[in-house]
């Protein structure tokens, strides 16, 4: 990896320094992704202290086998994710263009069975509204559960975006594999998946011992 | 002016260079060179000329509502256009104004410049983040063409999610928006101080203005999440009915309090941190003196950027905040008085023995210390529970903080628009004029606000159009200053321009200051510096000691001269 | 470049063992011990994925101190939110939020 005109870009001065660079700003960014969540998370935090039960009601009637379908989903991902980033390590087109393609692939399968719960919870009446099945706090569950995974869809939707668009530039050779992107996005996507961890934790697993 | 454009020391101040085509040249003056640009210093005017716009616009809706006040029965305006007026005023002041001022201004051009960088870190993000700003400029455009909002800039539940019917969905997705401007900004100027720093412009190097940008980029990183975040639950309890701080449901509208003030309070010191650096340059550069205590003012920045964090409740004192939370939050707000005093103090020091000039930019920075500590010593006031108790939502708040965000920011916008004026466009203005302004935006500020601390302590509600007729005194008081304030604000607007035609060119170190900024042609070429310089010395080396001349640079500027 | 590919496979067989001991555990009645298990799962889930796929463990110290001012944050955000939550009605002034009049 030498100072190759195609990867190093106005204004830094070397490959190793913009690489640095880029890292460094990605994760600033991801400090700041870390809050905005942050303050979702506050909101369940502050509710499910005061709700213990409406809460606990609330996870039971989600779909605990959708949401475990796609933990695996996105953990896969972020497994083909650092191969990508392997194969832009070694300067290999084909790994980096391959790899991308398939996390992103992952991804939207994810959507889709999200899409498919989706329908499904509309279908119970699990969306805050006149047909609401269960008692009023569990409301604030929902609202939480709907924010907080359609805020996270959005992400992923813009790391599949992303992770297409560099994939098909690799491989049409309008980029080289050597690119810092293919980390900066890495990064990014990697943070997603770890957000929907937490969210997995907090949404589908409580309450489901009948207890 | 020109009586101070000394010749300046042979082979510190570089004459002006034929050889190297300046930035407003280089690219071209088409309008898409403008819009298509990633130089960091065209779209620091791209963000002047916007937030320009918006302080107008915000000017003119204030206007109304100072009209307004003049009679105890108010004038012309029914109760709902004067509450869209005053929080049409507030959002945009805040977000539109405010603040992008000083950073994404001053900060794009010159915190570059200052380190010895070509550009920021990222240039086409930060072009972006000016298109993201217009983005979120269009909503809070359309929510106050479709009739506006009535919410007050704090967008308080359940009024903002239940019940208001003004546009609080597209103020809401403008100010949500306009977060990711900020955000994409301070990664920028983060990364960019980290980077690019030329060689020998150590951390304890850099000016405080670098400072001063940088520790409000981080501000902008940690707190504006959460302002988007509280949004953005507004937004979805609005378009989609998901009850998040519905009492009905159990919700409770103080967690959105609180999450807002975490921004909220935060976001003052983003609006003040940038204008308490330009005063640290404008200070030593006037008064020829090195700043009295780098280091500390250096950890006087920090602190007020961390400990900033800690205070916010003290914005509930009397929204059903628990007893404790208020009692901790009051004492943490003492505290962050100390660093801010610690600063005032400083800048008096560096006074101190100086030999002092009063041209343009020093006028506004001294009105920016005495505003400042007025409106930081009535601050105190207010971390005091009962006397925040007994003024909470009067005049005597509004009063308080327009000292600091106007009496303070926008007085430092002003001396670091007249400080760099000639930097910037090559151009000089006219002194005289300036001075004048200065002096007359001082006076007709005090003569609006001062009158608001004494009605707001002896009852004057905020926020209210109709009130007892015993307040007009102070009323009328109030909007005779604004009408002052304004032709103050107008002035520049009108020699500025002519100095943009007419004015005088201005050399590269009008000043003779010593920021590396100073080092290179005015205005600067394309990428800033020919070669990259290297910096060998303190910042502010004004008088310096064995060096035999008035002042020393911080770097050669190879090519500059 | 291999070791390094079945390493992260290694982690990656890790995170799915991890994925499926949770979503076992939320079947057993463990009470508040429950809550901790699942964050605790979540919280090395996490871990490994930021110090090892995001590689925090070989990065800068710059690098490092993003991730941890983030939490520290965060911390800072909880912290004096919760000591509002925490302290609501301590001297009988104020009340204990919500004031439970309704059935719920
Ligand atoms: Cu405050």
């Amino acid at each position: 990896m030498s100072d190759d005109p195609s990867v190093v870009q106005f204004p830094w001065p070397t490959v190793a320094r913009q690489r640095e660079g880029v890292a460094f700003g990605m994760w600033t960014f991801l400090g700041s992704e870390i809050l905005f969540f942050g303050g979702l998370l506050l909101t369940y935090a502050v509710y499910r202290t005061l709700y213990p039960q409406a809460f606990n009601s609330g996870s039971a009637a989600t779909d605990i086998f959708y949401g475990t379908i796609n933990t695996a989903l996105l953990l896969t991902s972020s497994f083909i994710m650092t191969m990508a980033l392997r194969g832009s390590e070694s300067g290999s087109r084909g790994v980096v263009a391959a790899c991308m393609l398939t996390t992103a692939a992952f991804g939207l399968a994810f959507l889709a069975v999200k899409g498919l719960e989706y329908a499904e919870d509309i279908d119970k009446h699990l969306v805050p509204g006149p047909h609401f099945p269960l008692h009023p706090p569990a409301r604030l569950f929902f609202a939480f559960y709907w924010v907080a995974t359609g805020v996270h869809a959005i992400h992923l939707l813009v790391g599949i975006l992303v992770a297409v668009f560099l994939g098909i530039r690799v491989a049409l050779r309008q980029m080289a594999p050597e690119s810092t992107a293919i980390e900066a996005a890495s990064l990014y996507w990697h943070f997603v998946d770890s957000v929907w961890i937490v969210l997995y934790a907090l949404i589908y697993l409580p309450g489901r011992s009948g207890a | 002016m020109s009586e101070t454009v000394s010749a300046a020391e042979p082979g510190k101040a570089p004459e002006e260079s034929e050889q190297c085509e300046s930035y407003l040249e280089a690219g071209g003056h088409t309008l898409m060179s403008w819009l298509t640009t990633t130089d960091h210093k065209r779209i620091g005017i791209l963000y002047a000329i916007a937030i320009t716009f918006f302080f107008f616009i915000a000017g003119i809706a204030i206007g109304l509502v100072r009209l307004e006040l003049m009679s105890p029965r108010g004038l012309f305006l029914s109760d709902d256009e004067y509450n869209r007026l005053f929080s049409l005023h507030g959002i945009v002041m805040v977000w539109f104004f405010l603040v992008p001022s000083i950073p994404a201004t001053f900060g794009n051009f010159f915190l570059p410049l200052m380190i010895g960088a070509k550009d920021v870190a990222f240039p086409r993000l930060n072009l972006l983040s000016w298109y993201v700003y217009l983005l979120a400029a269009g909503f809070a455009c359309y929510a106050i063409v479709a009739g506006g909002v009535d919410t007050g800039w704090t967008f308080y539940t359940p009024f903002s999610s239940l019940y208001s019917n003004g546009n609080v969905l597209a103020a809401a997705a403008g100010v949500f928006v306009a977060g990711f401007s900020s955000i994409a900004t301070g990664v920028n100027f983060i990364t960019t101080t980290h980077m690019l720093r030329a060689p020998g412009m150590t951390w304890f190097r850099l000016p405080l203005f670098v400072w001063a940008i940088y520790a409000t980029s981080v501000v902008i990183v940690l707190a504006t999440p959460i302002l988007a975040m509280s949004l953005l639950l507004i937004i979805a309890e609005r378009l989609f009915g998901l009850p998040v701080f519905n009492p009905n449901d159990g919700g409770d509208p103080i967690l959105f309090q609180h999450l807002f003030w975490f921004y909220s309070h935060p976001a003052v010191y983003i609006m003040i941190l940038p204008a308490m650096g330009v005063i640290s340059e404008v200070f030593t550069c006037f008064a020829r003196r090195h700043i009295f205590g780098y280091a500390m003012m250096i950890y006087a920045i920090l602190g007020i950027a961390v400990i900033g964090f800690f205070v916010w409740g003290h914005h509930m004192f009397v929204s059903g905040e628990s007893q404790f939370a208020n009692l901790m939050f009051s004492l943490l707000s003492f505290l962050v008085a100390v660093p801010s005093a610690i600063k005032v103090f400083n800048w008096t020091a560096t006074l101190y023995r100086g030999s002092i000039s009063f041209e343009a930019p020093m006028v506004y920075a001294m009105g920016f210390v005495g505003l400042f500590t007025m409106g930081g010593l009535t601050g105190l006031f207010l971390a005091s529970i009962p006397i925040d108790v007994h003024v909470t939502d009067t005049y005597f708040v509004v009063a308080h903080f327009h000292y600091i965000m106007v009496g303070g920011s926008v007085s430092a916008f002003f001396a670091a628009l007249h400080f760099w004026w000639p930097k910037i466009t090559g151009k000089l203005y006219s002194e005289a004029w300036a001075r004048f302004a200065a002096v007359i935006m001082f006076l007709g500020f005090n003569s609006t606000f001062l009158p608001q601390y004494i009605m707001g302590y002896t009852g004057m509600p905020r926020r209210y159009h109709v009130y007892p007729p015993e307040f007009q005194a102070y009323h009328v008081l109030s909007s005779m200053g604004a009408l002052v304030l304004l032709t103050a604000y107008m002035l520049p607007l009108v020699y500025l321009t002519w100095s943009l035609f007419h004015g005088k060119k201005a050399p590269a170190n009008p000043w003779r200051a010593t920021g590396l900024e100073w080092q290179t042609p005015s205005p600067p070429p394309e990428y800033n510096f020919e070669e990259i310089p290297r910096v060998d010395t303190l910042p502010y080396e004004y008088h310096p000691e064995n060096q035999g001349g008035p002042f020393r640079p911080q770097g050669k500027v190879i090519g500059g001269k | 470049m291999t070791w390094g590919v079945l390493r992260h496979a290694g982690v990656w067989i890790l995170l799915l063992l991890l994925l499926g001991a949770t979503a076992a555990s939320s079947s057993f009645d463990l009470g508040e011990n429950g809550a901790v298990l699942r964050l605790g799962i979540a919280g090395l889930q996490v871990l490994l994925i930021w110090l090892l796929f995001m590689d925090l463990l070989g990065s800068s110290s710059l690098v490092r101190l993003c991730a941890i001012s983030a939490f520290l944050w965060i911390l800072l955000l909880f912290g004096l939110t919760f000591s509002d939550y925490f302290t609501r009605g301590w001297n009988g002034t104020s009340t204990r939020y919500p004031a439970r009049t309704a059935t719920w």
